[in-house]
């Protein structure tokens, strides 16, 4: 078979036609060159799913009912998005760092920065490595 | 020789549970078993409030109000998502590693390296385990397997979390101080007798003769003692096919109908099966039984059961259903409410040395590819993806948990919300 650019666009599951009855994946190797969880993913074992709700983070990207892909295995460092804790909720925010302050910033001008301060019960979950956005 | 650390995690049902719910942090939280009935897991919080492992429900039901105490139905799926991931962290820190159990690994070291090192790096590990999954660690390091038991229940006791037991004083101090009976291995029986013995703490065990102790407790006894000793009798194990496989669950409310007691039956039959493929065991013969309510007034026991010798090894999932049905239909009896059934696959063998048999036909090549696609297909779209219709459409049965909280890591549809 021809790879046609039809054939490109397509991501074949199983390279068995379906009129052949039950797939057996077992048999048939995934002809699938392109991985996207290799891609997305780097580490696995520390990287979870979370869903968004709310809008204060849209001037970043970030809307509501997207999905977030968290690595906590990534380093809080000032100027990434991360997911805090905060109070028992979590929030997804814009981590960031003056002199010795540490804000968690909304990229919405409806919403202020929370400034952390030493009383707040906030533990830094882990740091947004991508958003996914459904445009259906 | 090595070292041997047991890497055991913390609470690790509650701990799975705060990680997605940080508002369960600082209060005390217990995870209940299937249908709710008694407590599997305790946060430090609960065992403060002196909740004991295993206690029912019922009993401490108060606490919720009077103590803010959280119970949550288990929620397994979650629970072994975080434990493989745990385990994926461990084996790629560690080369020789045997998972012990859910939330147990042991951990094998060359005793080349030094002590202060594998201290510094069983932290180190301890370090990402909780950054990256946030479940904690407790890691004991000794010179044999029963000894880093030992050395992890030292760590949970003290604030360490890392404990070094390789130090010969420090291991007279700590079975000095530890009861016969908490020793790894040591059951109910063989406690009773040392205690009767006079040998209540564990050090009194150990400064035994080992021909007295030969004698007394057999070659299981001597081991052990010799474990004691720091003298290693046991290796990191490879996995071990299981010699029996049971599956058994209560349900969430009576069942008095035989075909409503045959669903359940045919979906342990279901999963059992699974896993005896997985293993590439077939099993020659299967137990069912059942629980009902006991009634003492009518002198009626609680448990009836009934033992299938299969025709030919087997581990077709339909074949057994049948079977396991007909064995059920032998042991019903109307008017009877059940509150429990479950199935126990026996007499295990591997699948490559059953001889063929001619005048079976559950052996048919086309039966286990089927089996196998089924299993293909139910591991990559899910569980129960594809089912038999023994299993019912609906289950009526399905334990009570009001209390469980979401699939966060195994279901798209109930992920964790980040507010934004």
């Amino acid at each position: 078979m021809k790879n046609t650019p039809e054939d490109l666009a397509a991501i074949p599951l199983f390279d068995i036609p379906v009129a052949a009855g039950f797939p057996s994946p077992a048999e048939n190797s995934i002809e699938q060159k392109l991985d996207l969880n290799c891609h997305l993913i780097k580490n696995p074992a520390a990287t979870f799913f979370l869903r968004v709700s709310g809008d204060s983070m849209q001037g970043a990207g970030i809307h509501n009912n997207d999905l977030l892909i968290v690595d906590r295995s990534l380093e809080p460092l000032s100027g990434r998005i991360v997911i805090a804790s905060v109070n028992g909720e979590l929030t997804v925010k814009r981590l960031k760092r003056e002199g010795p302050k540490w804000w968690l910033v909304p990229e919405n001008s409806k919403y202020p920065p929370i400034d952390i301060t030493e009383e707040m019960e906030l533990r830094i979950w882990g740091v947004v490595t991508y958003a996914i956005h459904s445009s259906l | 020789m090595s070292y041997f650390v047991l890497a055991d995690c913390n609470n690790f049902f509650v701990s799975c549970e705060r990680l997605f719910n940080p508002k369960l942090e600082g209060h005390p939280v217990v995870v209940l078993s299937n249908n709710d009935g008694c407590v599997v897991a305790r946060s430090a919080e609960a065992k403060c409030l002196g909740i004991p492992m295993g206690a029912p429900f019922f009993q401490i039901r108060d606490l919720c109000r009077t103590h803010n105490l959280i119970a949550l139905s288990s929620n397994f799926p979650l629970y072994a998502d975080l434990s493989d991931r745990v385990m994926q962290i461990l084996i790629e820190a560690v080369p020789d590693i045997e998972i012990y159990s859910i939330d147990e690994a042991f951990l094998l070291f060359p005793s080349q390296q030094p002590i202060d090192e594998l201290v510094r790096y069983c932290q180190e590990i301890r370090g990402r385990v909780k950054r990256w999954t946030s479940i904690p660690l407790s890691l004991g390091i000794a010179k044999t397997k029963t000894l880093a038991k030992l050395a992890n229940r030292m760590a949970k006791k003290s604030t360490q979390s890392v404990f070094d037991l390789t130090n010969s004083i420090n291991v007279t101090a700590a079975l000095q101080q530890t009861d016969v009976g908490d020793i790894w291995g040591i059951g109910r029986r063989l406690k009773e007798r040392l205690h009767t013995l006079g040998m209540r703490s564990a050090q009194k065990f150990v400064e035994m003769d080992p021909v007295r102790v030969r004698k007394l407790f057999g070659i299981m006894g001597e081991r052990l003692w010799s474990e004691l000793q720091g003298i290693s009798c046991a290796t990191i194990e490879e996995e071990q096919p299981k010699q029996s496989i049971t599956c058994s669950r209560s349900f969430g409310k009576l069942i008095g109908s035989l075909d409503e007691l045959a669903e359940p039956l045919a979906t342990f039959v279901h999963n059992s099966c699974e896993k005896l493929r997985r293993q590439n065991s077939m099993a020659r013969s299967l137990l069912i039984y059942c629980e009902t309510m006991v009634d003492a007034s009518v002198n009626r026991r609680g448990y009836y059961s009934q033992h299938i010798v299969l025709k030919a090894p087997s581990s077709d999932t339909s074949y057994m259903i049948t079977e396991a049905k007909k064995g059920l239909s032998q042991i019903y009896q109307k008017g009877l409410l059940y509150k429990k059934c479950g199935i126990v696959l026996l007499d295990l063998i591997n699948e490559g040395s059953v001889a063929p048999d001619l005048f079976t036909t559950n052996q048919d090549p086309k039966r286990s590819h089927l089996m196998h696609t089924i299993d293909e297909l139910n591991a990559r779209f899910g569980k129960k993806s594809v089912f038999f219709g023994a299993m019912g459409v609906d289950p009526k049965w399905t334990p009570s948990c009001e209390n469980r909280s979401q699939e966060y890591t195994t279901c798209w549809e109930q992920l964790a919300t980040a507010r934004a």
